[in-house]
């Protein structure tokens, strides 16, 4: 076995890929030698390390992913109320009622989507980022 | 969890988007605007997987990559040349150095730079977020044996990276 093939295997020893039985016959070759157990310490330490700082911190971001959303959705229904808005002065102006404005503005606690699922509380994520 | 909608599985995976997103653009409020934006355009999409999660969250990933990279370049031409020679040299004068949590932190990002794209995404999405190869070959679209060969390689330019800026990996 060459060394980097070694390495892709401790790779994916680390990652779990290995079978149960191919990962056994790698813990025992790497106990026997001193320098493959050296190494798979510190691959090791690399890996804390890694989990540690890229592993950090959430979307959420103390809770602006979420006001985000429903920013981005107010403004959806705003935009809508307005364009309601203006049909309405146009058909009163014109003496006729305007088709479009039978259409009910959506209110923006009853956007469909993401508000739901604000609403069910499974957009609630954490924060502390 | 594959029956479950684009939305609510990229719900699910938000943390995870964003964390793939700041180590692929190494910005957190940009991967937060990405994450964003991924999760509302999921949203009522059919059945999705993590690899569907994750492939759609590399493709604005990228995009935005893109648009620095062109941003960037025209910043540059741009630029009085004597402005670049005031850059920090990258600290590497500094041996035998105890892994200390800024410097860590630093330097690990600074490494992860250093890493291409692809690199990038196996490294992160294999070794912070713990997906299979098989998830991370179809996100990438090569084979499983290809994601071992790039993590390998992405670990060795990574401990290659610190070990030059004087950790001991």
């Amino acid at each position: 076995m060459t060394p980097e093939q070694w390495h892709e295997r401790l790779e994916a020893y680390l990652d779990g890929e290995l079978a149960p039985r191919e990962a056994a016959a790698f813990e025992g070759e790497t106990a026997a030698d001193p320098e493959l157990a050296r190494q798979l310490a510190g691959r090791r330490r690399l890996r804390e390390a890694a989990r540690a700082v890229l592993g950090e911190g959430s979307a959420a971001g103390s809770g602006r992913l979420v006001a985000a959303s429903w920013r981005r959705l107010g403004w959806v229904a705003l935009a809508a109320a307005a364009v309601l808005a203006l049909l309405l002065l146009n058909g009163r102006h014109t003496g006729e009622p305007s088709a479009v404005a039978l259409v009910t503005a959506p209110r923006l606690g009853e956007q469909p989507g993401v508000t739901h699922e604000l609403a069910a509380g499974r957009m609630v994520l954490p924060g502390g980022f | 969890m594959s029956s479950t909608s684009g939305g609510s599985i990229a719900i699910q995976l938000a943390d995870q988007v964003f964390r793939y997103l700041r180590s692929l653009t190494g910005d957190a409020e940009v991967a937060r605007d990405l994450t964003q934006d991924l999760l509302l355009g999921l949203h009522g999409r059919g059945e999705a997987g993590p690899a569907l999660v994750f492939t759609a969250a590399r493709n604005r990933g990228l995009s935005w990559l893109r648009r620095q990279t062109a941003r960037r370049r025209h910043e540059v031409e741009a630029a009085d040349e004597s402005a670049l020679h005031a850059l920090p040299a990258p600290a590497g004068d500094r041996p035998d150095r105890l892994l200390e949590a800024a410097d860590l932190r630093r330097d690990l990002r600074a490494a992860l730079a250093c890493l291409s794209e692809e690199q990038r995404t196996v490294f992160h999405l294999t070794e912070i977020e713990g997906l299979r190869y098989a998830d991370v070959a179809a996100v990438l679209g090569i084979s499983a044996g290809t994601v071992a060969s790039r993590k390998h390689h992405a670990v060795q330019r990574l401990q290659a990276e610190l070990r030059r800026r004087g950790h001991d990996t």
